[in-house]
This record gives C-alpha cells, sequence and structure tokens, in this order.
C-alpha cells in the first residue's frame, strides 16, 4: 500500500507540501506511487523525449458547432455519453490528462494541482486549456450525433 | 481592441474559470456576444466539462467506500505506529 511510502519520504517532503492541503500531498503520492507501479510492470508505454507533447505547439481548433447552450444532465443518463467521455479522456496524452482529472473531476485549484503535480501554475492552465479543447474537439460532435433527437440539448 | 477567434479559443479555458485579467475577459466578452461560433465552443466546451464533473461519469463500484475504509482500518490496526514495511504487491 502506498501508505508506507506516504509516512516514510525524507523529510523535504513535509517541506515541500509545507501549507499545503493533505489531500494534495495525498494526491501527489498516490500520483507518484501509481507511476511506479506502472513503470515497474511495464504497462506504460514510455513517450520518447523527442515526442513530449509541447506546451507551446500549434494551436488546437475547437469544433465548430452552433447552439449548444443547454446543460445536458437527462443525456448521461444513457450509458454511451458517459463511456464516450471516459475514452475522450483516456485518450488524452498523460500530461494532459492528469491535469483535467485534478480539475475538472477532483475540482483541486490551479495552486493544488499545481503541488501535487510539482509543475508550475502556469504549466497547470497551459496544460488544462489544451486539454479542455481537445475534448471538446474530441467530443464535441460525436455527442452530438449520440444525443441528436434531444432537442433541449441541441436546438 | 479587437481579437480574432482563433485568440478567443486560447482565453476559453481561464474564461470559463474567471481567471481572465479584467480587461481580457472583457475583450472576450464583446467577442463573445458578437461571435456565435466562438459562443457555441464555450457552451460546448462548458457543457462538456460539466457532464465529465458528474459523479455519474466515473461512478465507484457498489461497496468501494466501504471496502476501502475496511482496508485501511484493517492497514492501521496491523501496523500502528507507522513503522516502514515493505510495499504489498
Amino acid at each position: 500500500m502506498w501508505r508506507t511510502r506516504a509516512f516514510s519520504g525524507p523529510s523535504g517532503i513535509s517541506r515541500a507540501f509545507a501549507g499545503a492541503k493533505f489531500s494534495t500531498w495525498l494526491i501527489s503520492i498516490t500520483l507518484n506511487e501509481a507511476g511506479r507501479q506502472l513503470r515497474r510492470q511495464n504497462i506504460l508505454r514510455m513517450e520518447s523525449l523527442d515526442q513530449q507533447p509541447r506546451e507551446d505547439g500549434a494551436r488546437i481548433s475547437p469544433a465548430l458547432l452552433r447552439d449548444w447552450r443547454e446543460i445536458p444532465s437527462e443525456a448521461l443518463e444513457r450509458r454511451e455519453v458517459s463511456a464516450l467521455l471516459e475514452e475522450a479522456i483516456d485518450r488524452l496524452s498523460p500530461i494532459y490528462r492528469e491535469v483535467l482529472v485534478l480539475r475538472d473531476i477532483e475540482e483541486l485549484s490551479v495552486e493544488e494541482t499545481s503541488v501535487a503535480l510539482s509543475i508550475s501554475a502556469s504549466s497547470v492552465k497551459v496544460r488544462l486549456q489544451r486539454a479542455r479543447m481537445m475534448l471538446q474537439k474530441g467530443l464535441a460532435h460525436e455527442l452530438k450525433a449520440v444525443t441528436s433527437g434531444k432537442r433541449r440539448w441541441f436546438q | 481592441m479587437i481579437i480574432d477567434c482563433k485568440h478567443v479559443w486560447d482565453y476559453i479555458s481561464d474564461y470559463l474559470d474567471d481567471s481572465l485579467l479584467p480587461e481580457t475577459r472583457d475583450m472576450v466578452q464583446r467577442h463573445l456576444e458578437s461571435c456565435e461560433i466562438c459562443s457555441a465552443i464555450l457552451d460546448s466546451t462548458r457543457n462538456i466539462l460539466i457532464l465529465t464533473a458528474d459523479d455519474r461519469v466515473f461512478e465507484l463500484p457498489t461497496g468501494f467506500s466501504d471496502r476501502l475504509h475496511a482496508r485501511l482500518a484493517r492497514e492501521i490496526c496491523a501496523d500502528p505506529d507507522g513503522k516502514r514495511r515493505p510495499p504489498q504487491t
């Protein structure tokens, strides 16, 4: 269990996380430990340094569509919508996925995310912007297709 | 100052988080008011994030929380002083 590692790290950990919430610390440890386990099991496909996603890389063009104003809450009743969301998030590169999950699912603040991932606040914002745009691009049309006929969603 | 759509797309994420500087936010706001395409992109992004944050998307299996707490309690009882042990696999 990660618990053993969580409380046995060097004293530097307590300095690095000084002032951070316990949950931020815990998330950081969990991410590191999960990464360590994955590497050990050779499940994680390593990314070449040459192919590191560039934060200042090409701009992502969002999907162009009109009139998507209503909150599609009833759409979630349909399993395929949540499956689409999960698949789209899985398709993101790890550096984008982890920021999106911490910010938009775990609802950590920019500062907490920055501490948990040991990256700067501006990197959190840039990665989040790209992650959200990639989700929008990947999902807008698919969701529209799945929910066609849902007039309340797409007027 | 007028900005084009592509620049607005760069600001959508921070706009949703309300973390833009006031003058930038106003500039984006003015563009959104007159641009149907960008306001649809904003709406779709916001809706996708609302869906993503919905608990029903990443639902924990039934009883997961109970099993987690039981497991943690067992670990803590087995090792009350928090000494390091080899990780269990």
